[in-house]
């Protein structure tokens, strides 16, 4: 035991360093000569001394790791002005993250230089010699697409020695895309300039020099249009790209840089990168060129979630972004961009060769990939999710065999046990080959990788399959059985769950619920006392019941509703005070209600939300301190205000959600800071103006959209990078928009639109990929164009719609099921339509009149019962007879064209008029009926009698 | 969930540089809940697991809570130095959870933070009796256990170091130097202290 104090440490430490700094036999006398006036100093140094010789994982690793090298705290020293061996240095060109690019004019002979000085020191020996082998090969490429290097050293200063290169200076270059664009260069002129850029990369990989930063930046074009690649080789040279990638802490510049880095650079294995990894970077800088954009947006991305897109993710095809890149040019630069780099070229003059077989249009040699290949891949990239869920199997597994061998002990008898064992062997093995090709994570996975439905539905099927023979072999053990009922959810979820990630096999989903619910209901016969099955049971319904509203079989829907209401009722029944019941009693009475509301029968879905909204208050009765219930609370009210709404009874509505907000409000005070909260308010005061804007109430609607939008920009601007905050502004201003529009106050109406779109578009670009915010894009559009249909500028109204459709159509291509991208999609036609119409040009709009028609009858198919679809049928007949009836009006039509067109015309006034008696006899009142059973009396009337006096 | 947001973090990091030392203690929580929120998140994003080192984790957190355009570099280096005690805070915890309750903890949290241990555990380190010696040195010294945590949890380099404690590098490389042996002799020895 020692015995220590803080000056005996600190003298003990004197000595040390002192010792430390000597060596061999000078190091002896020291302490030596310690030891002879107080022997225990001396053992303490020296067994310090003899520690600190071990090598220790902590503390030595720390002294290479210094946080983001590169932006260091200390600044860099000012090399302006000063010489370093016959260069005198004369400005900065540039400064970047490796480094800091000087002009400076070399004496003998005299001329102008580019001097590039590292940020980083040569911190050990090996370094410098590898520096000084790697600065000669530099020296040896000499190359016109080259910038040549003159000279590598290393400057001294306190610092440790500083690299720098001498390179040739290229007066007035721009990078090669700035040229592009500065010469207006078109798809073949950029190719033709790209080109030679591969042949000098090449050059350099012939002598044996990856370049390993090939970005715009590294590509310049002097006043000649003659290619130069800079900087070749630096980065090897100096460790600084294994920095780069081993360190992966100093982000800011690291990003800019690892759009352009392969997928092995970005892994930090410095051994995988090869000349095929400036292929890939190659490939990047072409896809800049010709399409504007990078292949991947990494903006405000973390590193993190930067290096797994540029590992995992597929950048959007040329074609996609552009449709003149669609055929062999989107092939050779996907090729290029290939992840595996067995699969890129395999040199960059192969790229180059492919480019010019392009331009001289000779067949190139680049295939796109196959079905086979894009499973394997997407087995590869999902290796993490395979090997994490057959650990979960396995775990499960452990718990099904230590369950029989506690049986076998428990006195069973052997033959049983031997049967057992074996089933259960047997299990494993088909589990475990489950787990292998079907157990991959579709629940989060499934919606970032495009282009993948063939390959999940294929696993979904084999899972199936798997899970089908198990279900055959568990026919008496509870805990397989309740397994296997998961997993038929799960599957279930990933077939067509609405509003998660699924493939939209709806009907799938239902068969996979439906074995679930089998198994179930077994087990919860057998266990009749069971609240946990029994909630399982429910929740299982409660998916039936969401599958079946998207299917829009909504009688169907309700009856699983009951469903659910049916299986909880006997235990709420049992005790109604019970908490976990009562919860879930309020949410089976939301989930009918809802049902109800989907159908219209707003009365009976009324009746269920107050049921729900009763159970509530007792549960907040119950514990008035859990403030977090209050959100319960006013949720329930919002439904109830809702139905209000949608029955035109506004005052209630208003009153409801005033309730709402007083309940947020209790909310909101248990969470200041909460966004969450805030954001609920801002919802709560735009569902309230939106309620005053259907009343015409407009000064007030105003208030509150202004009330709520105010919240939502605070919200945004407090948290710039969140956004669904971003988003709720860009909703916020639509809704603004709305309102001055129906006030008249067409200017202001315009500016929140264009808000609006500005909003969406800044979202589509922060995630190209995201289809909600392409889809506000093109409604943002389709409301610019709205207002310029208002102040009569039908051109400009048109101009707007077809932007708007042009968005829509892609995305309804790519998801066929979804009900609303064809409900926007008819509703974009419908308004284009009515724009042309106004415009005189009646026939054009006759076309998409008639395709708005098809696109909802097919939805009022899917969805029959839904009063709403209804109405949208019955709102295109009535526009469809506007059309033929303008069409008829025209002055180009003859007499008789007027009359067959006013024939037309009638017929659809009159389905629009009959539809709207069958909505009105299935569900009663419906917002805007009466006005458009006015505007179809007006077209009738207006027909007959043009049929009867023609003109 | 504590409801905090970038701008709370950035506010007291404000105050911490402006010199209102109670700041830290302030700060302190918010980067720990953090660096474990993000530690959970990496583990969600399917990270590789040898990018997860305790000083990454730590830049990642200031990137993460830090609207950085606001400050002065040197207000990183304060951050630095409370994160990084945070990170051996939250590194001690785990260790002390998984002693004493081999289940215990959430799943993802127990994966993760062993990656970030990962390095270290290959080398026997061993992080409470880490946490405990540098605690003892920080009896006799309290600089040199400062400068400990600065340079191995926080990551920092002498320079930054010294920006932060504001002494000169060459006092902190010497104190470094003393630190250094002092603590693996402790280490290798259980009976040293």
């Amino acid at each position: 035991m020692r015995i220590m104090n803080s000056s005996r440490h600190d003298e003990i430490g004197t000595h040390f360093l002192k010792a430390q700094s000597l060596i061999g036999d000078e190091r002896r006398h020291y302490i030596e000569a310690i030891s002879a006036r107080d022997p225990a100093l001396a053992r303490e140094v020296e067994s310090l001394l003899a520690a600190d010789e071990q090598e220790h994982a902590v503390f030595d690793k720390t002294e290479n790791v210094g946080l983001a090298r590169g932006t260091r705290l200390v600044s860099q020293e000012d090399m302006v002005g000063k010489q370093l061996g016959r260069y005198v240095v004369k400005r900065v060109i540039a400064s970047g993250g490796m480094g800091t690019v000087y002009e400076a004019i070399q004496e003998k002979p005299r001329r102008t230089v580019a001097l590039k000085m590292m940020k980083s020191g040569l911190a050990t020996p090996a370094a410098l010699r590898r520096f000084e082998i790697e600065a000669q090969i530099l020296g040896q490429l000499q190359h016109p697409g080259i910038a040549q290097v003159f000279e590598a050293n290393v400057y001294d200063n306190d610092a440790g020695g500083m690299p720098y290169f001498v390179m040739e200076y290229i007066p007035n270059a721009l990078t090669i895309t700035e040229f592009a664009q500065h010469n207006h260069l078109d798809l073949r002129g950029r190719l033709a300039l790209f080109a030679p850029v591969c042949d000098a990369v090449h050059h350099g990989h012939q002598k044996g020099v990856i370049h390993r930063d090939l970005k715009p930046g590294n590509v310049l074009v002097d006043a000649s249009g003659q290619t130069k690649v800079i900087d070749f080789g630096v980065a090897r040279a100096t460790d600084l790209d294994i920095q780069m990638t081993t360190m992966r802490t100093d982000v800011g510049q690291l990003i800019g840089t690892l759009a352009y880095m392969s997928p092995e650079q970005v892994a930090g294995d410095a051994r995988a990168i090869d000349t095929r990894s400036d292929v890939y970077a190659l490939g990047v800088v072409l896809y800049e060129l010709l399409a504007g954009r990078m292949p991947q947006n990494l903006d405000r991305r973390s590193l993190v979630d930067a290096a797994r897109i540029i590992q995992e993710t597929d950048p959007p095809r040329l074609g996609s972004v552009n449709t003149a890149f669609r055929g062999d040019i989107d092939t050779i630069v996907a090729k290029a961009l290939e992840k595996d780099k067995e699969r890129r070229y395999q040199s960059a003059a192969e790229f180059a060769a492919d480019i010019r077989r392009f331009l001289s249009d000779n067949p190139i040699m680049a295939r796109p990939s196959s079905a086979a290949y894009q499973l394997r891949k997407f087995a590869k990239r999902n290796r993490g999710l395979v090997a994490g869920v057959v650990t979960a199997f396995l775990a499960l597994l452990i718990g099904a065999v230590t369950a029989i061998n506690y049986a076998i002990e428990a006195g069973k008898q052997a033959e049983v046990a031997t049967m057992e064992a074996q089933r259960a062997s047997r299990r494993f093995e088909q589990v475990r080959e489950l787990a292998r090709t079907f157990i991959f994570d579709f629940h989060d996975q499934i919606k970032d990788l495009p282009g993948s439905t063939s390959t999940r539905e294929f696993l979904v099927k084999t899972g199936l399959k798997y899970l089908d023979d198990l279900s055959k072999e568990a026919t008496d053990q509870p805990e397989l059985l309740l397994e296997m009922s998961d997993a038929y959810e799960r599957m279930g979820d990933v077939q067509g769950r609405p509003n998660y990630p699924n493939l939209g096999d709806l009907s799938g989903a239902l068969e996979s619920y439906q074995k679930s619910i089998k198994i179930l209901e077994a087990l919860c016969h057998a266990n009749p006392d069971d609240l946990d099955l029994h909630r399982r049971l429910a929740f299982c319904h409660n998916r039936i019941k969401e599958v079946q509203t998207a299917r829009g079989d909504l009688s169907q829907a309700i009856a699983h509703a009951h469903a659910y209401l049916n299986i909880v009722e006997p235990f709420y029944r049992k005790d109604p005070n019970d908490l976990p019941v009562q919860k879930l009693m309020a949410w089976g009475h939301n989930g009918l209600g809802k049902a109800y509301k989907l159908l219209g029968r707003l009365d009976e879905a009324l009746v269920e939300f107050n049921k729900g909204m009763e159970l509530r208050e007792a549960i907040a009765a119950k514990s008035p301190d859990d403030k977090r219930w209050y959100r319960e609370l006013s949720t329930g009210r919002i439904k109830i205000a809702e139905i209000y709404y949608l029955k035109c009874d506004y005052e209630s509505a208003i009153e409801y959600f005033r309730r709402a907000h007083a309940d947020r409000l209790v909310f909101a005070e248990n969470q200041p800071n909460s966004r969450l909260a805030q954001r609920d308010l801002a919802f709560i005061y735009g569902k309230i103006g939106e309620t005053f804007m259907e009343m015409n109430q407009l000064d007030d609607a105003l208030a509150n959209l202004e009330a709520s939008q105010e919240i939502r920009l605070r919200l945004a601007e407090a948290d710039p990078n969140n956004v669904s905050a971003k988003s709720d502004v860009a909703i916020g201003s639509y809704r603004l928009g709305e309102v001055q529009l129906k006030a008249g106050r067409l200017d202001k109406a315009m500016l929140h639109q264009q808000a609006f779109l500005s909003k969406s578009k800044e979202l589509m670009a922060a995630d190209s990929e995201n289809t909600n915010y392409r889809s506000f894009v093109a409604e943002a559009h389709t409301r610019v164009g709205d207002v310029h249909l208002q102040k009569g500028d039908f051109g400009d109204a048109i101009n707007e719609f077809q932007k708007g459709l042009v968005i829509i159509e892609s995305i309804a291509e790519n998801d066929p099921l979804n009900v609303s991208h064809q409900q926007q999609l008819a509703s974009c036609l419908e308004r284009l339509c009515s724009a042309q119409r106004n415009s005189g040009r009646a026939d054009e709009g006759l076309e998409n009149c008639q395709k708005c028609l098809a696109i909802l009858e097919s939805v009022l198919e899917r969805e029959m019962s839904n009063p709403q679809s209804l109405f949208a049928v019955a709102e295109a007949h009535e526009q469809l007879g506007s059309t033929w009836n303008a069409m008829a009006n025209d002055v180009g039509s003859s007499a008789e064209q007027s009359r067959t067109y006013q024939k037309q015309a009638l017929a659809h006034f009159m389905r629009a008029r009959k539809l709207t008696e069958q909505l009105q006899k299935e569900s009663g009142p419906f917002p805007g009926t009466k006005e458009l059973q006015d505007r179809c009396d007006a077209g009738i009337a207006t027909c007959k009698h043009s049929i009867d006096s023609p003109r | 969930m504590q409801a905090f947001d970038s701008s709370d973090a950035t506010a007291i990091l404000a105050d911490l540089c402006a010199g209102d030392g109670a700041a830290a203690d302030k700060l302190l929580p918010l980067v720990y809940d953090e660096l474990r929120a993000l530690a959970g998140h990496l583990f969600k994003q399917e990270q590789a697991a040898h990018t997860l080192q305790p000083t990454a984790l730590v830049h990642e957190a200031y990137l993460k809570l830090i609207r950085a355009d606001h400050l002065k570099l040197n207000d990183r280096a304060h951050f630095i130095a409370v994160a990084a005690k945070a990170m051996r805070q939250i590194l001690t915890d785990y260790a002390r959870l998984r002693r004493t309750d081999k289940r215990g903890g959430a799943k993802w949290q127990r994966v993760t933070l062993d990656d970030a241990l990962a390095e270290w555990q290959s080398q026997n380190v061993d992080v409470l009796h880490l946490s405990e010696v540098i605690d003892q040195l920080a009896e006799l010294s309290p600089r040199q256990g400062q400068i400990v945590d600065l340079r191995v949890f926080g990551g920092l380099t002498i320079e930054e170091t010294a920006q932060v404690l504001q002494v000169g590098p060459t006092t902190v490389k010497s104190d470094w130097l003393i630190a250094k042996a002092w603590l693996k002799r402790a280490l290798a020895d259980p009976c040293a202290s």
